[in-house]
């Protein structure tokens, strides 16, 4: 409520005796204007809709808690030094997951530029300045990643201006090393699709006295991975804020050795000539993100998880009434690590494909943006819904089944 | 204002009738929830500044304006597609804006960032893949000697190398056929070649130009005048005086480059500007602040800054041979009044930076500017009630070295 609004209705107020008891049980002067309140979605002609697929960043990832809302809006009011900010929040963040060190980047991409420029450039502000022109610099330029691993992702390394030399086994990384090897990476869900796993890639990389990264981006939960790679010995890993620790989505954490970090920062906004400028991220971004984080460890991640599950039978039990449904719960093993359904069905008995399904559940109203799709199927991940969505998803789904139905 | 505080403010109110008082007493209603805000500065000891300077990025920019935060909380509980997002937003800003096209960026660096990557790519899915790897010879970009700067690492980070001129006619020998823009710097201290000859000689040779004008409102009109004058590329902080977003910015001009922008940058997988990430509150949150920003009655607000000057300046010329003066700032940067305030240091004896060092370093902190004969007291990004703050400690601190 604004100033103005507050005296614009106590001008209204007829200040005497009994009147008053009536104006007040109106609440006409304390409610929130009743005007509609401006509603930008609508301003904009933006669609907005149910997320039945996870967090995904071209779908604007995730939901932030009021509480992170409440440190966005609380820290808004006042100026502060953002390098300090960055020091004390860095400093909490790296007890919360153990850490030496961490500060808070605009992304887990960001965290994975700025942590390998970091290591690039360690604290000489000459380097800064020539990422990622490595030519001629003397800058150690390769990368270390088995060949498993490879995702677009990994375009950050490229962006430092460094190269990726791929490897598939333990002898190729000994192969591999030479005096220009800056790093060796690891692809937190890449895991299974590389011959060598975590602790030996650290091994190998001792071995040869390199640094180590890890992405793990969409890798949360569980929450004890938001240590666990800390623990195990990677010099720095990079995390994505905005999926589920529902902080601000342009927000994500690099975590690591105290040296990484420090010249990690070095590349990084408010430092105007580096690599990492054009990546800002704001105060209250900084401080949202911190609360996001705290709120996220000490939550109740045993009931959460039923709660998702719950979900997952919810809809997909209320699918399986229609004839000729199957459905299958599974949990995905490493990113996006939560109760996710797949429903599928006999096309002789639903006359519908999959993305046509998809089409349908995204047009009809309220919207709702499932995935998957294909002949005779779709995939819901029901962990970004809001409580109440989720029977309206299940009910959605139903009725496309059920209009299908031969 | 919270609603606690406004019902604070009312049981003041000498309200007849004894209903009243005993619904107000209770303040169960309407009160906020009775535990205490969190306050994460002093959680966290970080210690809060009161900026009676410009807008500095180390400083965290600007306050956003209440349009912005209303916007900010109003969309944080909807998904939407950032794409469809970027694209309305970008339209109803090219719209404001008397220009093709516009995006959100994550700051005017960024921008500067993205519209190299856009001059270089096009949209070219194979360019884009590779930058900032492109194979040899670099893109060029043409810059005057006098507009280098730290932020044009933008530029260089995309691969593209820096070409340096001087004057129009070398800056007519410097295109080639690896040239894919010219960069004008808007706040430089000096310009070999004018605005418009810039514009001309791009044109002639077929090559976007681009202006970086990023703190250079106000003026409002500012953010009309470049693409007029026939710039393809333009940015503007979104952090500073239009008070949105701190990280967010604006890049607007021709629609085919800006197109080309939006493939380099997030939420495309993997571009160059991936790591540049704009979310959904803050695209929403820039497109609410230009528009409050553009509406506001700038003169209304020219005067309350010339206001806030004399208040601060009146308390402080008490003070035996203080003198204060109104200073505007010729900009294009930070281009606002502030005050300047000089004295005898034999009667008054501290030197401006002393009395910066002291304002620093007292409670509440406060961060102005100056050099060895003048204190200058930025009021623009004043709150209200820290007008009256920043006169009294500078006039405390002044009084104790008379």
């Amino acid at each position: 409520m604004k100033r103005r609004d507050i005296l614009k209705g106590l001008s209204l107020l007829p200040l005497s005796g009994g009147v008053i008891g009536g104006v007040l049980a109106s609440e006409s002067v304390f409610a929130e204007p009743h005007a509609p309140k401006r509603d930008l979605f609508k301003e904009l002609g933006v669609r907005t809709f149910i997320n039945a697929r996870g967090t995904i960043t071209f779908m604007s990832g995730s939901l932030m808690h009021d509480y992170v809302l409440d440190a966005i809006n609380d820290s808004s009011k006042d100026f502060c030094m953002l390098e300090e900010l960055q020091d004390k929040v860095g400093e909490r963040i790296a007890k919360m997951v153990h850490a030496e060190a961490a500060l808070v980047s605009a992304g887990a991409f960001s965290a994975l530029m700025l942590g390998t420029a970091g290591i690039l450039t360690s604290t000489d502000l000459k380097k800064v300045a020539q990422l990622p022109q490595l030519e001629g610099t003397g800058i150690k330029s390769e990368v270390i990643i088995q060949k498993g691993h490879q995702i677009d992702y990994n375009h950050a390394f490229l962006n430092c201006g460094a190269k990726l030399i791929y490897v598939e086994t333990p002898d190729d990384v000994d192969r591999a090393v030479n005096e220009k090897t800056a790093s060796m990476h690891f692809l937190g869900s890449g895991a299974p699709n590389g011959k060598i796993m975590h602790e030996e890639w650290i091994a190998l990389a001792n071995k040869h006295n390199l640094p180590t990264s890890i992405d793990i981006a969409a890798n949360i939960p569980p929450v004890s991975n938001l240590w666990k790679f800390n623990e195990m010995g990677f010099s720095f890993v990079a995390l994505s804020g905005g999926k589920a620790i529902r902080g601000p989505q342009s927000s994500g954490i690099l975590m690591g050795k105290k040296e990484i970090i420090a010249a990690a920062r070095l590349n990084s906004s408010p430092h105007s000539g580096t690599i990492g400028r054009g990546m800002k991220v704001n105060k209250e971004e900084i401080l949202g993100m911190y609360v996001a984080l705290e709120r996220y460890i000490n939550q109740d991640h045993d009931k959460e998880w039923k709660d998702w599950e719950n979900r997952v039978s919810l809809i997909a039990k209320t699918a399986e009434t229609v004839d000729g449904i199957k459905t299958n719960s599974y949990v995905p093993p490493i990113a996006d690590h939560s109760p996710t359904l797949d429903i599928s069905w006999n096309t002789d008995k639903i006359k519908l494909s999959g993305d046509e399904m998809l089409d349908k559940l995204r047009k009809g109203n309220p919207s709702i943006e499932a995935y998957g799709g294909g002949k005779n199927s779709i995939t819901v991940s029901p962990w970004m819904m809001k409580p109440e969505q989720v029977k309206i998803v299940a009910d959605r789904i139903k009725e496309e089944l059920n209009k299908a139905s031969v | 204002m919270k609603r606690r505080d406004i019902l604070k403010g009312l049981s003041l109110l000498p309200l007849s009738g004894g209903v009243m008082g005993g619904v107000l007493a209770s303040e169960s209603v309407f009160a906020e929830p009775p535990s205490p805000a969190r306050d994460l500065f002093k959680e966290l000891g970080v210690t809060r500044v009161i900026n009676a300077g410009v807008t500095m990025t180390f400083l965290s920019g600007s306050l956003m304006m209440p349009e912005t935060m209303e916007a900010i909380n109003s969309t944080a509980h909807d998904f939407a597609n950032m794409y469809e997002l970027q694209d309305k937003v970008g339209a109803k800003i090219a719209e404001m804006l008397h220009c093709e096209a516009a995006m959100v960026t994550s700051g005017a660096a960024c921008a500067l960032l993205l519209g190299t990557a856009a001059a270089i790519t096009g949209t070219d899915q194979e360019k884009i893949k590779l930058l900032p790897n492109l194979p040899s010879p670099r893109p060029e970009v043409i810059m005057q000697k006098s507009h280098r700067y730290l932020f044009d690492q933008a530029v260089t980070t995309t691969g593209a190398k820096i070409i340096e001129v001087e004057g129009n006619d070398e800056m007519e020998k410097a295109f080639n056929s690896n040239t894919v823009l010219a960069l004008f710097f808007n706040a430089a201290g000096s310009s070999s070649v004018t605005r418009e000859d810039f514009v001309s000689i791009c044109k002639k040779h077929n090559i976007p130009s681009f202006i970086d004008a990023a703190a250079d409102v106000p003026p409002v009109e500012n953010l009309f005048k470049y693409q007029k004058m026939g710039f393809d590329l333009v940015t503007f902080s979104g952090g500073k005086m239009i008070r949105g977003p701190q990280s967010a910015g604006l890049l607007f001009g021709r629609k085919d480059l800006i197109e080309a922008a939006k493939l380099n940058h997030s939420p495309h997988e993997a571009p160059i500007g991936r790591p540049m990430k704009v979310n959904k509150e803050e695209m929403f949150g820039m497109y609410a602040a230009l528009k409050s920003y553009i509406e506001r009655d700038h003169k209304k607000e020219w005067q309350d800054w010339l206001n806030r000057i004399s208040r601060i300046k009146s308390q402080l010329e008490t003070i035996g041979s203080v003198k204060g003066e109104t200073h505007v700032e010729p900009g294009p940067a930070n281009a606002f009044p502030s005050l300047h305030l000089t004295w005898d240091q034999q009667k008054v004896k501290t030197t401006p930076k002393d009395v910066l060092e002291q304002l620093k370093n007292g409670t509440p902190s406060i961060v102005a500017n100056g050099n060895d004969q003048v204190l200058n007291i930025g009021v623009v990004l004043l709150r209200p009630d820290q007008v009256d703050i920043v006169a009294k400690r500078v006039k405390q601190i002044l009084t104790k070295a008379v």
